[in-house]
């Protein structure tokens, strides 16, 4: 039989899987607290339930709204802030808001100098990986997300138990993000932050130039200077996001295969000035390629190069265009002379 | 700690972890295959320098496989049970999901307007200290500081919400 009301056992069960609850997540709990709460389970299969109901219900006031009632006291303000600061802030480790006592005045001013805050670098240090020029490779991150590194890359990771936060200080990256309700994962790129919302997408860091590609999912970019009011910009898979220093987000749709051909070890062009394809191929190696005469930098060329080889990867270039390369010892250079000048 | 080191306490642990998931799980069978899973997972994601208690973040790891199987184990059967229930009685299963939809739609915010209730009654110290908790995810030792108060007070003031908070669920199923 069973009744709306609990009965007295029942409430007794419910009070001790909430004790066990508490106890096993307060992270103190050692192997025989653990081993007590195996013996109390063993002793009765409904303990099984009781605990799990505890642990949903704990889940269950996840969302803001279960704290958020209309606010009636300028206290209840600064949670709120607090909570909204912690949420956007990802990267705080100390809480300077905890001096701010009970005034939402203070609270506001929280709001206005966050950016400020945020900016500054954490008191832990962070872990970096980078890759030298030609070379790529894949990481996987604490929090099981992976990043490939394309060449000459770096980048500087931050894990904590409240925040995700990668800083690409250059080069090229593709990020495959575990998604987590609690903790965002941020990425800062020259003057962008790109924030996911459950995906995979590459950011590439080229001078001051940012440019960001969704490849699944959606992500949500923003310049770092932007105040946390300004709303993000939104990109769904296949939208490309590119942005330079001072200047507004520019978004447009992009060849899935050609943004992640360097994962195979390929470049794809289409349509792109050669000028743009030099210094897109000078990125993997380290002698560099030029152009002739400035007459061949507008020329535009579609194709696929390959990257295996630098002398190769030059060669197949030139071929598809018609064009000679010249070798020294310090560079390779394309040029359109057909024949060299002493034939 | 090394991950060498937390792999020999591991294997310490090892029968006591195979007991505590069949515990769990109420299935022996099982357990030494999700014991098994506890160690791939901190082999792949773990950063083993940063654990202090070795002992209780193998256990809360196997707790959260658990977890996840019971949880797992559950849909299964509603699925199931919603299956049955459709080719049964030929309901339109587009229009009833949908319907379904709005109703759990309305129950979730008169929960949600409840427990809220119940959190509001609270004395104003256990809200706080279970809103951080909850909400900024502090432990119960950086809530203890942020308060001004001892970790036992504060596990009390978490007991003691998480009191009101399960027993209005409860009454709401």
């Amino acid at each position: 039989m069973k009744t709306q009301s609990n009965t007295d056992a029942q409430r007794t069960m419910q009070d001790e899987a909430i004790y066990w609850h508490v106890l096993l997540s307060s992270g103190r709990a050692t192997q025989s607290d653990w081993m007590a709460f195996t013996r109390w389970l063993e002793e009765n299969p409904e303990r099984n339930e009781a605990y799990d109901f505890v642990v949903s219900s704990w889940e269950a006031v996840s969302e803001q709204e279960v704290f958020t009632p209309a606010p009636t006291t300028n206290d209840f303000g600064i949670a709120y802030f607090q909570t909204l600061l912690h949420k956007f802030s990802g990267l705080m480790n100390t809480r300077p808001w905890a001096l701010a006592g009970g005034f939402a005045a203070a609270a506001m001013i929280m709001v206005m100098l966050a950016p400020t805050i945020f900016n500054q670098p954490a008191t832990y240090t962070p872990e970096i990986y980078a890759t030298n020029v030609g070379e790529q490779r894949s990481i996987t991150l604490a929090d099981g997300s992976t990043v490939v590194l394309n060449t000459d890359t770096k980048i500087a990771v931050n894990i904590t138990q409240h925040a995700r936060s990668i800083e690409l200080q250059q080069g090229q990256a593709f990020f495959t993000v575990q998604h987590e309700n609690n903790r965002v994962f941020e990425v800062m790129a020259n003057g962008l932050r790109i924030t996911d919302i459950g995906t995979s997408f590459d950011v590439k860091a080229v001078d001051t130039q940012t440019q960001v590609s969704v490849i699944d999912g959606i992500v949500e970019v923003k310049p770092k200077a932007a105040d946390e009011q300004a709303s993000p910009v939104r990109l769904i898979a296949g939208q490309q996001a590119m942005h330079s220093a001072n200047d507004n987000i520019k978004v447009k749709s992009f060849d899935l295969n050609q943004a992640t051909a360097w994962q195979r070890g390929n470049l794809v062009f289409k349509d792109d000035k050669l000028s743009m394809v030099v210094t897109e191929i000078n990125r993997y190696f380290k002698k560099p390629l030029r152009l002739a005469d400035d007459d061949l930098a507008e020329v535009l060329f579609s194709g696929v190069i390959q990257m295996s080889d630098q002398k190769r990867t030059v060669h197949d270039l030139a071929a598809l265009l018609s064009l000679r390369v010249i070798a020294t010892d310090d560079e390779f250079i394309l040029t359109q002379n057909p024949i060299e000048p002493n034939q | 700690m090394s991950l060498k080191e937390l792999n020999a306490i591991f294997l310490a642990q090892r029968a006591n972890l195979c007991r505590f998931v069949a515990a769990r799980l109420r299935n022996e069978a099982m357990a030494e295959d999700i014991v098994q899973e506890v160690w791939l997972k901190i082999e792949k994601s773990t950063t083993p320098e940063v654990i202090d208690n070795p002992d209780g973040y193998l256990f809360t790891i196997a707790n959260r496989l658990c977890l996840d199987v019971i949880r797992q184990q559950k849909r299964q059967k509603v699925r199931e049970e919603k299956w049955t229930e459709q080719t049964t009685t030929k309901l339109d299963g587009i229009a009833t999901s949908q319907e379904q939809d709005a109703e759990s739609m309305l129950l979730q915010a008169e929960r949600i307007r409840k427990v809220r209730l119940a959190i509001s009654k609270l004395p104003t110290k256990s809200q706080q200290a279970f809103k951080l908790h909850r909400m900024q995810e502090m432990s119960h030792k950086e809530v203890a500081a942020e308060m001004g108060i001892s970790v036992s007070t504060v596990e009390k003031h978490i007991i003691r919400a998480m009191k009101e908070l399960v027993q209005t669920l409860k009454e709401d199923q």
